[in-house]
């Protein structure tokens, strides 16, 4: 599994994640057509070490759906919510996990995403 | 001079530079780890010339590093608040007892053990620690620490037995606002607002000062001639991602050797 960690987010802002999905190569773009599943579990690791789920983000369906797009090319666009970006603690930063795993004809492959998500003081 | 950082070194490499004046090999070393988390640096005393104002104290101007991520990443300049390498390797029991966790909650352990025997009864071993955590992840569940243990007792402590991790030193979050913890052992890092004083790539150290010169300090008696088992640690918590490391100068035997220690070793007293 691969994992890719972002620069700091403010709180309650969104923004744009792109990813490009390959085969067991590592080069091989996996387009659209030829994926089976594509779900995403979106979670905030707290300051007590334990995880809860993000803006209903548990195994979610995101072929296509519930914010994120896969092109005929392969290339993975999460457009990020405001709810994602949403702080559970009261905490300076907040470590936010997106996690996409997906299943396509010859295999299934997993893809981690790190949001460092900034505590501005005068957002509620 | 820059800090210059060789990961990927062979253990025997490692014992080369860490095992110093007095001490000798007496049993088998062991690396735990991804291999390419060890490494060697040197660095002039001072800084280091690249607009940092804080160098490498002059008792570690050479050395080793375990990492919980590749040891060149530690290398200056400090471009990212995010640097560090996810190896999705297993974290360590004793090092979890130290940070007060769980083996569960603990990655990418580095463990280097070398059993070894002293010239003398007094042996020394300079530290720096070091990390990516600081300090946007102060008071989280990342906790990253590191331990130094003789014979099994942890001796990288501050003096009143507080071990070394995130949480335990640091200069509030962000640094400067809140609740410090032993804020004189620490040096900010960070990258925002202002330029690195540290040529390295960590956010934040332990163990040095302004002046650069008091890193951290293991220091224990020892019987000369007898075997002690030294074993040097460190881990993420809570998941892979950000570096933490643990510079380390060499390990020295420091004092008046033993004259019955020298008879033994088959060394005249007459040669020190």
């Amino acid at each position: 599994m691969s994992t890719t960690t972002f620069d700091p987010i403010d709180e309650q802002t969104t923004g744009q994640y792109t990813a490009q999905l390959v085969g067991n190569d590592g080069l091989t773009p996996i387009p659209a057509s030829v994926l089976a599943t594509l779900v995403l579990t979106l979670y905030a690791i707290k300051a007590d070490g334990t995880d809860q789920i993000i803006n209903g983000r548990n195994r979610q369906n995101a072929l296509n759906a519930n914010n994120v797009t896969v092109s005929a090319a392969g290339a993975l666009v999460w457009a990020i919510q405001v709810l994602d970006t949403t702080l559970v603690e009261d905490i300076p930063f907040e470590r936010h996990v997106a996690l996409f795993e997906w299943t396509w004809t010859s295999g299934a492959g997993k893809h981690e995403a790190i949001l460092p998500v900034r505590n501005l003081h005068f957002v509620p | 001079m820059s800090l210059t950082i060789t990961g990927s070194v062979a253990l025997a490499d490692l014992l080369t530079v860490l095992l110093g004046t007095g001490i000798d090999l007496a049993g088998t070393p062991t690396l735990v780890g991804d291999p390419t988390a060890f490494g060697t640096f040197t660095a002039a005393a001072g800084p280091l010339g690249h607009g940092d104002t804080i160098g490498f104290p002059t008792t570690m101007n050479s050395g080793i590093l375990l990492s919980t991520g590749q040891a060149i990443t530690s290398n200056g300049p400090n471009n990212s608040d995010d640097a560090g390498t996810d190896f999705g390797r297993p974290g360590d029991a004793q090092l979890a007892a130290v940070i007060a966790t769980t083996l569960a909650n603990t990655f990418d352990a580095a463990i280097l053990t070398v059993p070894f025997r002293s010239h003398s009864p007094l042996v020394q071993l300079p530290y720096l620690f070091a990390s990516e955590e600081y300090n946007e992840f102060v008071y989280s569940a990342f906790e990253d620490g590191m331990a130094i243990w003789l014979n099994g007792v942890n001796l990288a402590t501050l003096p009143d037995g507080t071990p070394i991790t995130i949480n335990k030193i640091h200069n509030g979050n962000p640094v400067g606002v809140g609740t410090p913890s032993n804020p004189t052992y620490f040096t900010d890092n960070d990258i925002h607002p202002a330029n690195s004083p540290v040529y390295a790539q960590l956010d934040g150290f332990v163990g040095l000062n302004p002046a650069g010169s008091a890193p951290m300090l293991v220091q224990a008696t020892v019987v000369p001639g007898q075997v002690y088992t030294l074993r040097i640690g460190i881990c993420d918590v809570n998941d892979g991602i950000y570096d933490s490391a643990v510079f380390l100068g060499a390990l020295q035997s420091v004092g008046i050797p033993d004259p019955a220690f020298l008879k033994s070793a088959g060394c005249p007293a007459s040669s020190f």
